[in-house]
């Protein structure tokens, strides 16, 4: 992770780490959540978060993954909540059929992210910040709060989940599917199976 | 039977990386809402989480469009066909830049979509009128190296 030189408590400094960070965030809080809107409402309340504790955050802890601490923390309360919610709707849609989801929701959707949300948001969090922000397992331990020392074996759990999850296979013609275009196929494949 | 699984695990690991930055790219050519929200100092709560969703409703109609709109926007085309080539061709050079051992090519990824369509805009804006575009997706490999490689 490159990391710019920051100081605490400087508004300056905020704007251009919201700047710079923002879109990382959201894809992580994206992987734990599962839905934009949900998402989006995460980040901006992490940068709420943050912005009242800018003063507090200490150099010797990248800038950017004191943020991903704040904004996982606002990820899980947002998954409790939302089970608190779904148990509510459960109780009271009983009997009754479940309405659809929504259908662009699905087709952006791919294998890999639904996946992802099988897991414990800390295992998400760790594949994100591992395999695609590119984070050390000190910076990882950081922002899940956690000792350094477990970062490998919960990386290598979260990773044997997710491939029983997906049935991967070494084969690409087995491989899951993903929302986007791949080499040689016309139109845009959905979840389901569709083009368009 | 150690050395297979531990092809197996690394080409998981690829598989996983490309699948990542696949999505992302969707992510990063979209800008953070203008104007430093969080400096807001609306104090009753409700104002505040009444503000919050209003800006969760606009920036993921936002995301869901720009998605298809960077894309588009990127590779100068609304070919579905090219976008997917773009996708493959920034995570290829993105990969490449990787040192053995390294993962990760958000950053790289990031820089590269936004240089991308920085070019384009530059493009655009310069009247490229003569009907002769470049595109990423079929020119092969996407030009220039983002400034920053990823680190670890």
């Amino acid at each position: 992770m490159g990391e710019l030189h920051y100081t605490p408590g400087s508004v300056e400094d905020f704007d251009r780490l919201y700047r710079s960070s923002f879109s990382r965030i959201l894809y992580t809080i994206y992987a734990i959540v599962g839905d934009h809107a949900a998402a989006e409402d995460c980040t901006h309340d992490a940068f709420v978060r943050a912005f009242k504790a800018w003063k507090t955050w200490k150099p010797d802890a990248p800038a950017e993954a004191w943020l991903h601490r704040i904004a996982i923390n606002v990820a899980y309360s947002h998954i409790r909540q939302r089970k608190l919610r779904e148990v509510g709707e459960l109780v009271r849609r009983l009997g009754r059929p479940e309405a659809g989801k929504d259908p662009t929701e699905v087709a952006e959707d791919s294998d890999l992210f639904r996946a992802l949300r099988t897991l414990h948001p800390d295992q998400a969090a760790a594949i994100v910040l591992r395999h695609h922000h590119g984070y050390t397992n000190r910076e990882i331990a950081f922002a899940l709060g956690c000792p350094e020392s477990t970062i490998s074996s919960r990386l290598a759990k979260a990773k044997e989940r997710l491939r029983e999850e997906l049935k991967w296979s070494p084969d690409p013609a087995q491989q899951p599917k993903s929302p986007f275009v791949r080499q040689g196929e016309t139109g845009v494949v959905l979840t389901d199976g569709r083009r368009r | 039977m150690a050395a297979e699984g531990e092809h197996l695990i690394n080409a998981f690991d690829t598989w996983l990386e490309d699948e990542l930055a696949s999505g992302f790219i969707r992510f990063s050519e979209v800008p953070p809402p203008p104007g430093a929200p969080y400096r807001a100092r609306l104090s009753p709560q409700v104002s505040r989480r009444l503000a919050a969703k209003t800006m969760v409703v606009v920036a993921a109609a936002a995301i869901a469009l720009a998605g298809t709109t960077a894309l588009a926007a990127v590779t100068g085309s609304a070919n579905p066909q090219v976008w997917g080539q773009y996708v493959q061709d920034v995570v290829t050079t993105c990969k490449s830049q990787l040192e053995t051992g390294q993962h990760g090519i958000g950053t790289c990824v990031s820089a590269l979509a936004r240089q991308k369509g920085a070019q384009q805009r530059d493009q655009h804006s310069n009247g490229q009128g003569n009907g002769q575009k470049k595109h990423a997706g079929q020119g092969g490999q996407p030009s220039g190296v983002p400034g920053a490689s990823p680190q670890r």
